[in-house]
């Protein structure tokens, strides 16, 4: 009897030897990581590999086991790594303390990997992630968690939805009146303070991308001319910082005089309540209460979730000034256009927004919150806890058994919340994909290419256009990186740049699409892979990918697959049968069966040179 | 080290700011009741490492950890508590070191007497009981105990791809909490709601056997688990043991229980399919960690419910299918409905 016995009863041996050899990846170390590396560990998973860009931070204790208290400010990565080997040291576990966007991690290096687990907390990842198990052809078992809320579902190109085949919910954001102007609740208060004053004296610009504070055409002119002005001036009033002038100027900007200038607007106030703008002299003779005073009797009511008084907002908004102020100019004397950005976990920041949006509350009438409110909407924390992450890991694990033993059709998308009843498991069919989806419904390919030397000329010229990918004469195209544009008919300034130049090397995918016919092309995504020399002296270019049987002088024979042909397709369909309704509907509503001349093929394990064991055996 | 008898009853600016991300969730409230409760986890396998990780990441005042047996090679396939080195040792004891390093702030005890369990003086210092991996007779003697001394009770098991949860928590009292969004306000409103439950005995709820009231179409769609897990238990009753894997006389026996005690019931003994039955019955002294963490996250998160007296727990019954990744609760009474 060994650590493996009772694991491989249960597996039964042919799954068991499939878990003991696959190859999995696991983005995230954190809440999810933590607990689906265990899970992983444990259940006879062999060759592991981690990434995860994060240090360890005292409030992740909770819940991410693998890390205690003399791990704090190490990386996630190769702590869970080293606690993971404790109980189980025979596993081979690689970690990587990266961005899972950085070059290395290349399409190539994805394509490693059987399977590949998300425990991530960012769209931006889970998008970039998605787009790579998509170009790799990898099966990717997506989830998430949100304190007692917790999700999986599972991502097979072709055969389901992607992580972009459903729109996600858009970050919140705020017309520039109701934050400049007419507050109602604390959050425009908190977000006045965070995004327009804390950016305009220590950081970013408001006109940056992805401020919460929107300009719509709608709003009234008038008053956008207006809020133009005062940002203006208090940009002036910016350059006495440092001096001992400067809390009362900035004071008396913001919550006296652009109040006094609201309160012209006559209209603005027919059916609102009139701010009422404070005056840095009256605040200033507000007696001060000793610390025991104003500590609360009551200890169920913890430091930071009291709310300050008048003048405790007003001290500690000029305390906080002052700090940040030395800050920047101290870092300003290295480098003169250092700024400072808004970090929950620094206190002087917090301070300032939590003060600050409590002044601009008391002036408009509105509730004033803790500073452990603040830092909650100001910092965009989600609450977590282990238990949800606990079953969340598990239900990954589970899934990933049906994945590797090419039950995709045992796959679901499962949900926990805790308060359902009979089912706190509820559970969904995997859909397939949306035919509309800009990110899935394409043609991938790899292109391994020197991109020091290849010219994005050499690849619409030589590759695209000449050379029929797929039995598809792309003939005029567009080709665009990400949201740039590279080229299209008129706009060909690029063509004798190199793809290093660019900005196309590893990591990234750039998308064609046939100027030709749009109805019967399919856009093609070419994933990158950098290479600095092939096989044979004549190559400067591989691809791999669905390529119909013609064969070109520029490809080595053992990178050129002849696609099935429309029979073997068909016996494909046949095999699918014969498996459960969830797979029939992707061959019913998804329109896949096309005419002969269309290229739109997966892999049915038909493939021998992509390691896909997620094939229906 | 802060013991959970030291002298202060409230939650620590420290305590606060570990628990920041659980407090924001729960409240501090419920934090502090956690903090101020004592747990008895007994038998340390796989299930109750999860278990045990999860209750004391969350901060519960002490937990005591009773197991007899000593740690096996098998062990060393769920149990992440344990280290190469506790070939041999007690599994209580071994396990009990590396809980302790998992929050300091918690007081953890290893046992290895399993007479205390009828211990009545011993069971009277505990808030929550919970019986893992425990036999059917254990398991309704305890209950038992804790319904003298009104304390909350669990059972639960995993085994291959399978796991049960039962509660037996008395009388209950908790709150519901709603968020109410008012127009013309962005901050929703809490709404609280005082709610009330009584529970049967694990003996109580095995005798139901009005199962035939449940109409068929209902009957037909509960987990076949529920069935199995008493067909086991009955098995477990008559020979003293549980079924022997590959044993074709067990088998046999398993089958003609459920030919007989289910009718008795009012359950069709066809819903449970010989297939199942047997799938079911393999691997009873298996467990897989995933299915460990999903029916040990889900144990830990109830008690902690209990605890703290807010939110719904489960009445009276969890079950976990692996094979369809199902986890359904039912409420096993008899003259009640089971949903």
């Amino acid at each position: 009897m060994s650590r493996n016995s009772h694991i491989e009863n249960i597996l039964g041996p042919s799954l068991y030897e499939i878990v003991l050899t696959s190859r999995v990846l696991v983005v995230g170390a954190g809440g999810i990581g933590c607990e689906l590396l265990k899970n992983l560990v444990l259940s006879g998973f062999r060759l592991i590999e981690l990434v995860d860009l994060d240090t360890i931070d005292l409030s992740n204790l909770n819940r991410q086991f693998l890390f205690q208290k003399q791990h704090i400010k190490k990386s996630k990565a190769h702590v869970a790594k080293e606690s993971a080997l404790k109980f189980n040291p025979n596993v081979e576990i690689i970690s990587h303390h990266a961005n899972i966007k950085d070059p290395q991690f290349n399409v190539d290096w994805f394509k490693r990997f059987n399977i590949v687990m998300n425990a991530l907390d960012n769209l931006e990842a889970r998008r970039y992630v998605n787009s790579m198990c998509l170009a790799a052809n990898v099966p990717l078992v997506e989830s998430g968690t949100e304190g007692y809320l917790g999700q999986v579902t599972v991502i097979k190109k072709d055969m389901t939805e992607c992580y972009d085949c459903q729109p996600k919910p858009m970050r919140k954001t705020y017309a520039v009146c109701t934050i400049r102007s007419t507050p109602i609740s604390p959050i425009h208060c908190i977000v006045w303070a965070k995004s327009y004053l804390f950016s305009q004296l220590f950081g970013i610009s408001e006109e940056e991308e992805d401020s919460p504070i929107q300009e719509s055409n709608s709003e009234n002119a008038e008053e956008i001319e207006n809020l133009r002005e005062e940002t203006e001036a208090l940009k002036q009033i910016r350059l006495a910082m440092g001096t001992s002038e400067y809390p009362r100027k900035v004071f008396q900007k913001v919550f006296t005089e652009d109040i006094q200038r609201l309160l012209m607007m006559e209209d603005m106030w027919k059916t609102r309540q009139r701010p009422v703008p404070l005056k840095y002299e009256d605040l200033e003779q507000i007696p001060c209460e000793g610390e025991d005073e104003i500590e609360t009797n009551d200890s169920n009511t913890l430091k930071n979730q009291r709310t300050w008084s008048l003048r405790e907002n007003f001290d500690v908004f000029i305390r906080s000034l002052k700090s940040l102020s030395a800050r920047l100019l101290e870092e300003q004397k290295i480098k003169p256009d250092a700024l400072l950005s808004f970090d929950k976990d620094d206190s002087d920041a917090l301070n300032f927004v939590t003060a600050t949006s409590n002044l601009r509350a008391r002036i408009f009438g509105i509730e004033e919150k803790s500073i452990f409110q603040v830092k909650a909407m100001a910092g965009n924390i989600i609450p977590a806890i282990a238990t949800t992450n606990a079953v969340i890991a598990g239900i990954i694990v589970i899934q990933s058994f049906n994945i590797l033993k090419g039950r995709l059709d045992e796959c679901k998308t499962i949900y926990l919340d805790g308060v359902r009843r009979p089912n706190l498991l509820p559970s969904e069919s995997l859909k397939t994909p949306n035919l509309n989806c800009a990110v899935c419904r394409n043609s991938h390919f790899i292109l391994k290419i020197n991109t020091k030397v290849a010219t994005l000329r050499d690849f619409v010229e030589k590759i695209l256009c000449n050379h029929n990918i797929g039995g598809l004469d792309y003939g005029d195209v567009t080709v665009e990186e990400g949201a740039s544009l590279l080229y299209d008919v008129e706009y060909d300034d690029n063509l004798d740049v190199t793809f290093e130049q660019l900005k196309i090397t590893d990591g990234k995918l750039i998308r064609v699409t046939s100027e030709e016919d749009q109805s019967n092309h399919e856009p093609a995504i070419f994933a990158i892979s950098h290479r600095e020399s092939f096989n044979s002296p004549n190559d400067w270019y591989e691809i791999e990918g669905e390529v119909l049987g013609i064969s070109s002088p520029n490809t080595k024979d053992q990178d050129f697959k002849p696609a099935p042909t429309l029979k073997r397709k068909l016996e494909a369909y046949a095999e699918l049968e014969e498996t459960s309704s969830a797979l029939k509907r992707v061959q019913l509503d998804s329109e896949i069966i096309v005419p002969d001349d269309e290229i739109i093929m997966t892999e049915y394990g038909l493939d021998e040179q992509s390691d896909d064991k997620s094939g229906f055996s | 080290m802060e013991f959970f008898n030291n002298q202060n009853p409230h939650l620590t600016e420290d305590e606060a700011e570990l628990y920041d991300r659980q407090i924001r969730l729960w409240g501090i409230e419920a934090q502090q009741r956690m903090r101020n409760s004592n747990i008895l986890i007994v038998g340390m396998r796989g299930l109750s490492n999860e278990v045990c990780k999860n209750l004391v990441l969350a901060g519960v005042g002490a937990v005591t950890i009773l197991d007899y047996q000593i740690v096996t090679e098998e062990d060393f396939g769920a149990q992440f508590f344990l280290r190469v080195e506790d070939l041999g040792k007690n599994r209580a004891i071994a396990a009990a070191v590396r809980v302790r390093e998992l929050n300091p702030r918690v007081a953890v005890t290893a046992e290895t007497d399993n007479l205390l369990l009828q211990s009545e003086e011993f069971l009277q210092k505990f808030d929550v009981i919970c019986l893992t991996n425990c036999d059917i007779s254990t398991l309704i003697k305890a209950d038992n105990l804790c319904r003298k001394f009104e304390k909350k009770f669990y059972a639960a098991s995993a085994h291959g791809l399978f796991g049960y949860i039962f509660c037996d928590l008395k009388q209950h009292e908790y709150i519901v909490e709603r968020k109410e969004i008012k127009s013309g306000r962005e901050d929703p409103e809490v709404k609280r709601t005082k709610k009330y439950l009584e529970y049967v005995s694990l003996g109580t709820a095995l005798s139901k056997n009005d199962w035939s009231a449940v109409p068929f179409r209902k009957l037909r769609k509960v987990s076949p688990l529920l069935w199995a897990n008493q067909i086991l238990w009955k098995f477990q009753e008559i020979e003293g043991r549980l079924p022997i894997q590959d044993e074709d006389k067990d088998f046999a026996k398993l089958k003609s229980l459920r030919d007989t005690y289910l009718p008795s019931m009012g359950v069709e003994p066809s819903l449970l399919a010989n297939e199942l039955l047997s799938i079911i019955s393999r691997n009873l002294n298996a467990e897989l960690s995933p299915v460990c963490a999903i029916v040990g996250g889900i144990l830990a998160q109830d008690i902690l419910k209990g605890l703290s007296q807010k939110d719904l727990p489960i009445n009276n019954f969890f079950f976990y299918n692996g094979l369809d990744g199902s986890g359904l609760v039912y409420q096993v009474e008899p003259e009640k409905a089971i949903f």
